[in-house]
């Protein structure tokens, strides 16, 4: 028992779906709303592409691009990146995301209800 | 997500969980794309991110040559935020700086949390810019930090 003692406290990792129904359906749609922003897609866009856009380069603290660099080039995303990043988004199952629940002290006030474990 | 689910709906904890859980889930969904193979970028990703200005002789203003080389090797990716390089010691690596690089694009900072003093709390809500034209509100991101909670000229709500 005493070795099961000494484990350090870590955090296990937990799907939306624990949540009761309007906990998750708010979680569920703040994600979706985020996610449903232009300032989003544009992001996510970069990512799909594989280099960010040079505007985002520029404006970056610490940036190195200087003007030579062939990042400077790269002002827009090439063919198939934006519906490529709709598709994703569309299809995109907020179950595969997983979040931190740390384990609750025994001495800490038990929820009032939907307690998740 | 415990601390969310026992937040009751519409409290101020539960609006600090909420955007806490949002943050988390952008960024995973950054490491997501990411990782995700093949880009659809056309033409050489590598050769971009690795490119350095050549070492070269310049003539300086009276006739002396120096040999000028770059100050900087680039980094291993050019989705990056520069607080947060330490790649090495990030669970999904280089993944987590893209990660990271769209909390930052998205939130205007990447979020950062007062876990008050048990560690587990979200006391304050703070947004790490990173970039250029956000310097000004970056000083006093750092600022609030070091001041009593809630002081923040960022912070969304404060007080545990």
């Amino acid at each position: 028992m005493e070795s099961v003692m000494a484990l350090p406290r870590q955090p296990s990792k937990v799907s939306v779906e624990l949540l009761d129904p309007e906990h998750h359906e708010i979680l569920v749609r703040a994600i979706r709303n985020v996610l449903s922003t232009e300032l989003a897609e544009t992001t996510m866009a970069q990512l799909v592409d594989g280099l960010p856009l040079a505007s985002s380069g520029w404006d970056a603290r610490g940036s190195l691009i200087i003007g030579d660099h062939p990042l400077t080039e790269h002002e827009t995303f090439c063919e198939g990146v934006i519906d490529q990043t709709r598709a994703f988004r569309d299809a995109f199952d907020p179950r595969v995301l997983r979040f931190n629940s740390p384990v609750r002290e025994s001495f800490t006030t038990p929820p009032k209800s939907g307690r998740l474990s | 997500m415990q601390a969310y689910q026992d937040a009751e709906v519409g409290s101020p904890q539960f609006k600090m969980r909420l955007i806490e859980l949002a943050a988390v889930a952008i960024h995973q969904i950054a490491v997501l794309l990411f990782q995700l193979e093949p880009k659809l970028h056309i033409g050489d990703i590598d050769s971009v991110v690795l490119w350095k200005e050549e070492a070269r002789w310049v003539t300086l203003e009276g006739g002396r040559r120096i040999y000028e080389e770059p100050l900087f090797e680039p980094r291993p990716t050019l989705f990056f935020h520069v607080d947060y390089m330490d790649y090495d010691q990030y669970p999904d690596g280089l993944a987590d700086v893209a990660g990271y690089w769209a909390e930052d694009r998205i939130f205007g900072g990447v979020v950062l949390f007062d876990r008050g003093d048990s560690g587990y709390e979200v006391c304050d809500l703070l947004f790490l810019a990173s970039r250029k034209a956000q310097h000004l509100t970056i000083s006093s991101v750092r600022r609030s930090i070091f001041t009593p909670v809630g002081s923040g000229q960022l912070s969304v709500f404060g007080g545990c």
